[in-house]
């Protein structure tokens, strides 16, 4: 064995985790092998310095604290897994802002539909009412002077050129 | 394979796997008792690994509290000691990964001797020790606390390192030869 091999090995040489042929390997080579034989003291002096610091003891009253996070670890989780009151408001305040939601939208179609009411006109009823309208839409507005008599006015020429039909 | 017949008692023999057992059915007198029986070598381990009382009091706890959370999924493949050095290692590596350096303390209690020159001497070495595994490499510190302070085998510390066998041996080898660099002068004679 080499050193390299050696040196490598002593930690498991010394807490006797080698097969007996490896540790017969290492004993013959320490024998004949002085650098090898300081190293085996050299550690040996390692673990004697590092024990001769030992660490202080686990703090007071450590293993009840861990208990006690446990415990209330445990009494937050059974409140989340049951939130029956904060799961009813939550859905509560949800049917509420969906409700508030709906009615403010059908406030505003309405709204628009009863302001375009007079703007627009059902083409189902026909090309007669599309006649009719041009004159009442001039009345409505105060042109009544521009209506001349025969329905064949300026107006009515323009508004039967703007108004759609059912052609 | 039949279920380990764990004692319904709080018998002083329980092993470790009956415990984990018995907390994963709701019993946290059992996990007290895994808590108390294994605090010292969890303390010992995060102390020296972080070098801060505080900080290796914070990992202890978390060390426990994960086993606690993990109780349902526990499964006696390895020994219990080995999966909670385990669980204690990788919050001490993820700690120091996180590059939080290791404080200054006082990290060892002096003998109460007569002497103030060799208490002072104690402190000394102690602090150089300390100082010397601070500076060896997150794996090169565990692989020494975990042999010389823990007193664990080649083959335990693989299993808690998830390493090999010969992997262990490199680390102890060169964590050796960089400690005994820098504590030469207090090498007895």
């Amino acid at each position: 064995m080499s050193c390299r091999e050696v040196q490598h090995k002593l930690d498991l040489f010394a807490t006797g985790e080698l097969t007996s042929s490896e540790c017969e390997g290492i004993e013959a080579h320490l024998e004949s092998c002085a650098r090898c034989r300081e190293a085996l003291l050299r550690l040996r002096c390692l673990e004697d310095l590092l024990a001769a610091s030992p660490a202080p003891p686990a703090p007071e009253g450590f293993a009840a604290r861990v208990v006690a996070q446990v415990k209330e670890q445990q009494t937050i989780a059974a409140a989340r897994r049951s939130p029956r009151i904060p799961l009813a408001r939550l859905a509560w305040k949800r049917i509420r802002f969906s409700a508030a939601t709906a009615a403010a939208l059908a406030a505003g179609l309405m709204l628009g539909l009863f302001m375009g009411r007079d703007t627009w006109w059902s083409g189902a009823e026909g090309p007669s009412a599309a006649a009719r309208q041009p004159a009442d839409l001039l009345a409505a507005s105060g042109f009544d002077d521009l209506v001349e008599p025969g329905g064949d006015s300026l107006g009515q020429a323009y508004l039967g050129l703007t108004t759609p039909t059912d052609h | 394979m039949r279920p380990l017949e764990c004692p319904g008692s709080m018998e002083p023999s329980s092993s470790d796997v009956c415990l984990m057992q018995r907390t994963a059915r709701g019993d946290l007198a059992a996990f007290e008792q895994l808590v108390l029986r294994h605090q010292e070598s969890v303390w010992r381990t995060a102390y020296r690994m972080l070098g801060c009382h505080q900080t290796a009091q914070d990992v202890a706890q978390e060390a426990f509290l994960r086993v606690f959370e993990a109780r349902e999924r526990y499964r006696p493949t390895a020994a219990f000691r080995t999966y909670l050095y385990r669980i204690v290692v990788r919050l001490c590596l993820d700690h120091l990964r996180k590059g939080r350096s290791v404080p200054t303390d006082n990290l060892f209690p002096v003998d109460d001797s007569p002497s103030a020159q060799q208490q002072l001497a104690q402190r000394e070495q102690a602090q150089a020790v300390q100082q010397a595994i601070g500076r060896l490499s997150p794996k090169q510190r565990t692989a020494v606390v975990l042999r010389y302070y823990e007193g664990l085998s080649g083959r335990e510390i693989a299993a808690v390192m998830e390493t090999s066998l010969k992997a262990v041996q490199r680390l102890l080898a060169r964590a050796r030869r960089a400690l005994e660099a820098r504590l030469g002068d207090f090498f007895q004679e």
